[in-house]
Order: C-alpha cells, then structure tokens, then sequence
C-alpha cells in the first residue's frame, strides 16, 4: 500500500477533510486500543512484578514440604537460565567474538546457571517459594507454580499424541466417508464449547461419577480435550505445508506411507507441531472454570510439591480467583498483583516461544 | 547498542536488585515424634473458614506429617462435596437434609455468632442498632434508603449470600422467618464479602462477627426496645438470635485422621483461641443451651 | 475439502504395505487417534445432553428460556435474567471491542506502516493469550469503582456498586478485542494484492481503497471474527463471575447487578447434589449454551467456507 500515490489521490478534490478525519479516527482508534493493552500490561508488571521478579537477601527458609528443594533447584534452573539467556543474547559485545568464542561463553554460562540454581535457590523471589496463606498475609505461589507445570505436563502428554495421531490420519489416511465429515464437525464442535462446559463435563465424569474427588489430573485430562482442535488444526496445516515433493520423493524411492510420514513429514512439520503444543500449554496456564470444577482451589501441603498427578490443586489462574473469591488473606491486593504478573510474564514466553517455532 | 537491548538491561538489572526484606519465621516444630500422617480434606461453610484454618495450623504444627486442605464454597457445597466423597470433611452452618443425614455423621464444634455489618461511612453514621422488623423490610426491599432509618440519604446497597450459603439459611430463618427475599446481588464467600462491604458505600449484608473489621460497621438487635450487642454473654443467655451450630460432617465413621482432627477441633487446648476469633464459642460451655431447633 | 486432503493414495498401494508391518500398524493407531477425538467429542455431548434434557423436560423449554424468576432453592427455573444477562454483555461487548477492534485491524493492515502492524500484531497476540482472570481482577480493581462513579453521575443513587452489564461488557470487550483483530487482520491480509492495485490505479486513496475495496472484499472474515468473538464473550464465566454482581434478576439498566448463563452456572453447580432438579436445570441451561454456540461457530464457517467458492 506504499504505492506511489496517485496525483489525484493526493490532490485537492471533495472530500479530502472528511478523508482526512476518517484518517484521524481510525489512527486513534488503533493507538487507543494498542495504548489500552500496554498500560494494563505494564501496569500489571508494575504493581506485582517486583515481587515476582526481584532476588532476596535473606535467604527463605524451607517449609518442610518433601519435594521441595528439588523444586527449588528446578526453579533456579529456569529463573537463572532465562536470565543468563537474556543477558548472552542482548550483550552488544558478543557480535565481536568468533563462533568458537560463543560457544565458550555459552557453556560457562550455563555452568554458571547450573551452580546459581544449586547455590542461590533459597535466594529466589520469596512469592514463587512460599505456600500460600489463607487466612494471613504473606503468602506465595510455590506449589500454585508446580501444580501449573504438572497440569501443562499432563494434558500435553494426552493432547500430543492424540492431536498428531489425528491429524495425520486426517491428512494422510481419511477418505470421504461419514466417519470423516463426522469428526470434522466433532473437531468443530469441540472448538466451539465454552470452556465451563468442559469443567462441567470434567466435573460430571471424574467428582460426580467417578467419586475419584479434585483432581490434578482429571483437570488436565479436561484440558487436553480442550486443547485438542488447536492441536489437530494447526498439526495439520504445519503437514500441509510440508513441501509435495519431499513426501513424493520418498514414496517414489519405495518408502511406504508410514515410514514418509515418520522420516520425512513429521521431521519437517515438527517446529509447527511443537508450536501448537507451546500454545496450547500458554491455554493451560490460563484457564480457570473448568479447573475449578475438575482441580479444585485447594494446596495440599504434604503433596505440594509431589510428582503423583491425583493430588487435588490449584494453578496460578485458579489462584488468582480464589484469592480475590474466597481466600480470606488481607493482602490479596498484593498477592493478585503478583500472580497476575508471573501469569502474563509466563504467556509472554510460550507465546514468544510459539512464534519463534512457527517462523523456524 | 540498539534499544531493545537496553530495555533488556533495564530489566535485568531490575531483577537483579535484591528484595532485603526479612525471610518469614521458621516454625518451630515439637520433639516427639507424630504417628499421624495423611492429608484431610474439607470444604464448605465460609463462616467456619477462620475457625478451621486456626485448628488447621496447629494440627500441623502438632503433626508435621499431616495435611489438612481447606476450602469455602458454602454450607451446601460442603454437604454435597462430602456426601460424594470429594472431600473428607463437610463443614456447614446448617443441619443436613434429612435424605443426606442418615448417610452423615455429624460432629459439632462450636457456636457460630453472626451479626448485620455495613460499610463505615456517611451513609450509616449514626446507626448502630437496628429492630428484626426493620431487617426484614431491608432484606424483604420495602425499606431502601438510609434515611428511613435514620441515617443519610442514600440508598442502601443490600448485599445476599449466595444461595449455597448456610449464612443465608441461617439469616432467612431467624431473621426473616419465611419471608421472601428481595432479589439482589449476592456474594457466595465470607472473603469476597468483606471486600466488597468495604468498597461500596451504604452497602449491609450480614456474616460471621469473626469478619468484623475497622472499616465495617458492626449492627446490633433492637429486641423489644432494647439494644442486643453480639456479646459472648448475650450469646449464652440466648438473647442474640443470630446463631447456629456449626457442623462438620464426614461420609460415615471418619477415618482415624479426621478423627484425631475431629477431637482437637473440640478439644480444651482449642477453647481459648477459639473464642479470641471473636465469632465463635466453644460448644461445652453451650452444651445446655438449646440453640439448635 | 476433505477430498484434496487424502494425499496419497492408500489403497493403490498394495506391495508397499504387504512388505512391511508398521503401516498397517501406523495406520491402525493414527486411525485410531482419530475415532479417539470422536469418541470424547460424543461423550462431552452425550453426558452433557443426558441431564440436560431430563432438565428440560422437567422443567419444560418455555420454562427455561422466558420465564423471568431463576430461583432453584423455590424451585422456580425461568432462565430469562440468565439468557438475558449473556446476550447483553456479549453484544455490548461486540460493540466496545469488536467494532474498534476491526477498524484498528484495517488501519494497521492496510494504512499503517509495516514496524507499527507487526508490533501491533503482536501486541495482540499477547493480549489475546492472557488469562481471562487477570482481565477480571484488573475490572474488578479499576472498572467497578470507575462504573460505580459513572452510574451515580447517570442514575444518581440507582448505581450505588458499580457492578453490572456495563462493567461486564467492557471487560469482555477487552478480552474479545484482541481475537477479533488477529483474525480480522488475517482476513484483510488475505484479500488479493490486485484489488487494492486496481482501486489505487483508478485513483482512490489507500483509505478510499481500504474502506470501499478491501473491506467489502473480506466481509465474510470480518463477521467470521465478530461471530467467534461473540461466542466467546457468551461462554467466559470467572471473569465475569468478578464483576457481575451475581443477582438473579433482570437489570433495571446497565449498572444494575444481573447474572450470566455461565457464571451463574459455576456459582450453583457446587452447591447442587447431583441427581436433583436443580442440578439437572443448570445442565440444561449448559445445553442451551452448548446448542447456541455451536450453532453460531456452524455458520460462521459455512459462511467462510461460502467465500472460498
């Protein structure tokens, strides 16, 4: 549209002030909304990132949770790592230094973030160590972060397999049939529910049926079926993108269907698939209704930091509601803030993390 | 260096500058060794939240194996969750249904003391007491504004608990006596409640007097021309109406954990903390008293 | 569709597939997978539609669609204030954060320069995936008390708490705004380079071209987004569970505490046992938001499929 614009375009002629004001209108309109969305943004980072971000002086004490200076060591791992990747990657000086350099200075990085993750953990952001407190102020996130983790882990080991496995059937199987056009309308379908009834479905199969009570893993399992068109749409496409001479080749060397699809389709598609797997988690990081309904609000404190995925508990999402809902804590102002900022700073690296695997 | 990566240097810079407030106190856990571990779940009433997080945290501190989760919802919540088997203890402010009550074993554990509270401003300057008849037509909406009560004129923002709430039932049954209520906004937990009596001006609702608060006006009974303050004495001679049994269920015999926690929630080590929350009294002292119908 | 997507012809391959073991082992799971989809698909609706209609049929569809008092503990399930509360905030919505996000969206893709639409994309994309929660506490801390000012100012005393359809709307027009402008920029963008080309050479200006070319050109994506942007208003439940006020009634006006389908929903089903009316209505208002957004993502792509012909 940068097109050298027509002398009758930019001409004197009727209409030009009221083109002029459309202009104007619609530049505020798009600066309005965009201007809209960084202030809240930042001001949420503002408010409760200090808290989320900033490393303490004394060290946090252990609760005596099991599990919990694994956690903390896994924690360090990320914290420490995202810092010492965004301290090589902006540091101006390392365009100058040869390959062979870089990559020295990348493994005693990571060296260095390996021995801070073991040395420092009890100095990380004191919000992301401790339990959280219902009745008083001064409560954390800690276990809210790996109930998060657990529950992303969980309906991405269902959603993958599944989403792919239908994806490439869709692809590279189906045939016009009833059956066909039946799951596309279920993959419409699904697409389609608001997220509650999920929970409501959740809510029905695994507390109401199943008696099994608040799940970790009845959440995710709800989840995953949440997160299943998006997996299976964009798989899809990512293999319809896949070059026709690539697959043709393969077959035409005498490759069957099954070994194209293993050694050339899905080794090509593969940045897409992951891209749809790290959007998908960025979802599970979000959602709260059919949390709520399937995992419950609840941290358990002897299984706060356990691997068993039966345990009842609440993400950071579901958090964030409770505190402000239910919890009974006097500073949920600050505690709100907080989790509201480690929430967006997390979607801001799987979605950063989504683009750059899509563009790869 | 370009200014993305300045931006960047900022942050980490920022996230490199040290918090230096002091770390939260370690507790002290005992000598002896516990032999209870497990976790035990409860939902239920929000008005028993304060009551069962102070029981909670010296249970734990008691037997650091052991984990008792907590969750509100509401008196109903808790009688469904326990009768399905979500949870293991079911708290309410209200007795079970009758379908439900022979599945339930019931297990009470304090008085419970609720009061009218309204948000501290202008607008009820001056009312410190107000009669039942004047309750009802508040909640009943034929009374709407504070100045028919002797305050500002301002409306008055009726606030409702949540039809899951045990606080509601409790409220329509002493309070309003089978009256309907006017159709308002609700809140379904004790929590949220307080905030948003604190945010709205000539707001009233009514809830634990464990919630009673600076910025909230606590309002007592006018009974028969005289004034009834949500006292422990009034409570016990049976002047203040707003009260009720409060409950704790389990799905048949409780497990020996819930049971062990069931006898500290009754214990006399409790009796004292108990009654400093303000909205509870110890149900020995009451044993005589018939409070529930 | 479906018939271009088949791309290689399996079942003319027969020497390939006797020789080896894994494809009809491959083909067997991945076809699997797939009937998996269908299966839960049919068991999300098959559960759901079970107690949602012996709701129904017990209360009786005029019942719940138009009656006007939504009491359960009275027994009483005109689901009115509930329909009424969803398509009122959805629609206010649309019109808060859809409309300017689809005019935002054809001036950073036709008339903005290529830095200013790709930060704004981008910009987007992020507050398209920020949990709808943090939108929530954010209305609940900042729009409540500014809608409680804005309601004295209009209905003097009749606004005292702020709460309401207009709180709500604009917090899900916040929410849908992003979505609605990625898809509708996708739409734009994807309208051929030879309009514009045309209409530029005819001697339009870029706005004349944007707004009477590319606009009409790409109409069926633009309602697309503001369909699906609809839906999603009508299904978002915690967030607006914060800041609606929670009361069973119809709203005198829009600062007025109301109640939603799917907030009053999470409010009740906790406290419902399972097996009684009043468990089973909530089903049954879950079906109808079920029937009703389904209904509307159908069309929107019979309506975009419609474009590709």
């Amino acid at each position: 549209m940068k097109a050298a614009a027509h002398p009758l375009a930019r001409g004197q002629r009727p209409g030009l002030g009221q083109e002029r004001a459309w202009h104007i209108f619609l530049w505020a309109n798009t600066f309005g909304l965009g201007a809209l969305f960084v202030v809240a943004i930042a001001s949420l980072l503002w408010k409760g990132g200090a808290k989320a971000t900033f490393l303490t002086w004394y060290p946090t004490p252990l609760s005596g949770a099991p599990g919990e200076q694994g956690m903390r060591v896994l924690l360090g791992l990320c914290f420490y790592g995202v810092l010492g990747w965004g301290v090589f990657r902006l540091w101006p000086g390392r365009a100058r230094l040869s390959a062979g350099r870089q990559r020295h200075l990348q493994l005693a990085l990571i060296a260095l973030v390996v021995m801070a993750a073991l040395a420092f953990n009890d100095h990380l952001p004191r919000f992301l160590l401790l339990m959280p407190k219902e009745g008083s102020a001064g409560g954390g996130v800690g276990p809210m972060l790996w109930n998060t983790v657990t529950a992303a882990v969980v309906s991405g080991l269902v959603t993958l397999p599944i989403g792919v496995g239908a994806a490439l059937y869709l692809r590279y199987y189906a045939r016009p049939s009833p059956i066909l056009s039946a799951l596309r309308v279920a993959l419409d379908t699904l697409a389609s529910l608001p997220s509650i009834v999920y929970g409501l479905f959740g809510f029905l199969i695994f507390v109401v049926q199943l008696r099994a009570g608040y799940s970790i893993l009845a959440g995710a399992l709800v989840l995953g079926l949440l997160n299943l068109p998006l997996v299976v749409s964009v798989s899809e496409e990512s293999l319809a993108s896949v070059p026709r001479a690539l697959e043709e080749a393969s077959l035409a060397l005498g490759a069957t269907t099954a070994q194209t699809i293993f050694r050339v389709s899905l080794p090509v598609a593969w940045n897409g698939i992951l891209s749809a797997l790290v959007l998908s988690t960025g979802r599970v990081f979000a959602e709260s209704a059919p949390l709520i309904m399937t995992a419950g609000t609840t941290v358990s404190r002897v299984q706060a930091y356990a691997w068993d995925p039966s345990r009842g508990g609440a993400t950071l999402a579901v958090h964030l509601w409770y505190v402000n809902n239910v919890g009974l804590s006097p500073d949920r102002a600050e505690v709100s803030a907080a989790t509201a900022a480690v929430l967006v700073m997390l979607i801001a690296l799987t979605n950063t993390l989504a683009e750059r695997l899509r563009r790869r | 260096m370009s200014p993305r990566s300045g931006v960047w240097a900022v942050w980490a810079l920022v996230a490199i500058a040290c918090d230096r407030s002091p770390p939260p106190p370690v507790v002290e856990l005992p000598f002896e060794a516990s032999t209870l571990s497990g976790t035990v779940r409860a939902s239920g009433s929000s008005a028993l939240q304060p009551l069962l997080n102070l029981a909670k945290e010296r249970f734990e501190r008691l037997h650091p194996e052991v984990n008792i989760e907590i969750a509100g919802g509401g008196s109903k919540k808790g009688l469904v969750d326990v009768a399905s088997g979500a949870v293991d203890l079911g708290s309410s402010d209200i007795p079970a249904p009758p379908d439900l009550a022979q599945r339930l074993h019931d297990h009470p554990v304090a008085i419970l003391v609720y009061a009218p509270m309204a948000h501290r401003g202008p607008a009820t300057e001056g009312i410190s007491a107000l009669s039942l008849e004047q309750l009802q037509a508040i909640y009943g909406g034929q009374i709407t504004r504070w100045s028919e009560l002797g305050g500002a004129d301002r409306p008055i923002v009726v606030i409702n608990r949540g039809a899951g709430s045990g606080t509601r039932q409790v409220f329509a049954d002493r309070v309003m006596d089978g009256r309907p209520f006017v159709e308002t906004q609700t809140e379904d937990n004790s929590g949220a409640l307080v905030a948003k009596l604190i945010r709205t001006p000539g707001a009233i609702s009514y809830l634990s007097l464990a919630f009673e608060a600076e910025a909230l006006q606590t309002i007592s009974l006018r009974i028969d021309g005289q004034v009834v303050s949500p006292t422990p004495r009034a409570v016990r001679d049976g002047q203040w109406p707003l009260t009720a049994v409060a409950h704790v269920y389990t799905l048949g015999e409780p497990s020996p954990l819930a049971a062990a926690f069931l006898a500290f929630l009754r214990s006399a080590e409790l009796e004292a903390p108990i009654a400093a929350l303000g909205g509870f009294l110890p149900l020995r002292e009451q044993a005589q008293a018939e409070l529930s119908p | 569709m479906s018939a271009e997507v088949s791309l290689l012809p399996v079942s003319s391959d027969p020497p390939h597939r006797r020789r080896s073991f894994g494809e009809p082992l491959a083909r067997l799971v991945f076809t699997f997978a797939a009937l998996l989809v269908l299966l839960s698909t049919l068991m999300v609706l098959g559960f759901l539609a079970q107690r949602g209609l012996i709701g129904l049929w017990a209360i009786g569809p005029a019942e719940l669609l138009l009656g006007a008092d939504w009491r359960p503990e009275l027994g009483r399930f005109g689901g009115r204030p509930l329909l009424f509360g969803t398509a009122v905030s959805a629609a206010l919505a649309l019109l808060l954060g859809g409309a300017p996000a689809v005019l935002a969206a054809i001036y950073s893709v036709e008339l903005a320069p290529a830095p200013a639409r790709r930060a704004m994309e981008r910009l987007m994309a992020l507050a398209a995936a920020v949990p709808s929660v943090v939108y929530g506490w954010l209305a609940l801390v900042h729009l409540v008390p500014a809608a409680a000012q804005v309601g004295g100012v209009l209905y003097g005393d009749g606004a005292p708490g702020g709460e309401g359809l207009a709180v709500s709307g604009v917090l899900l027009g916040l929410m849908i705004g992003p979505t609605v402008f990625l898809l509708s920029a996708s739409a734009f963008a994807k309208v051929p380079k030879d309009l514009r080309e045309a209409s530029l050479a005819l001697g339009a200006s870029p706005l004349h071209g944007a707004l009477y070319v590319v606009f009409p050109a790409a109409w069926r994506g633009v309602v697309g987004a503001l369909l699906l942007g609809f839906a999603r208003a009508a299904g978002e439940t915690m967030a607006v569970q914060m800041v609606i006020g929670g009361a069973r009634q119809l709203p005198l006006h829009l600062f007025t505490p109301t109640t939603t389908i799917a907030t009053q929903l999470v409010a009740d089903m906790q406290n419902a046992r399972p097996g009684t009316l009043a468990s089973d209505a909530l089903y049954a208002m879950a079906l109808v938001l079920l029937v009703f957004s389904a209904l509307l993502v159908v069309f929107t792509r019979r309506l975009l499929l419609g474009g590709q012909k």
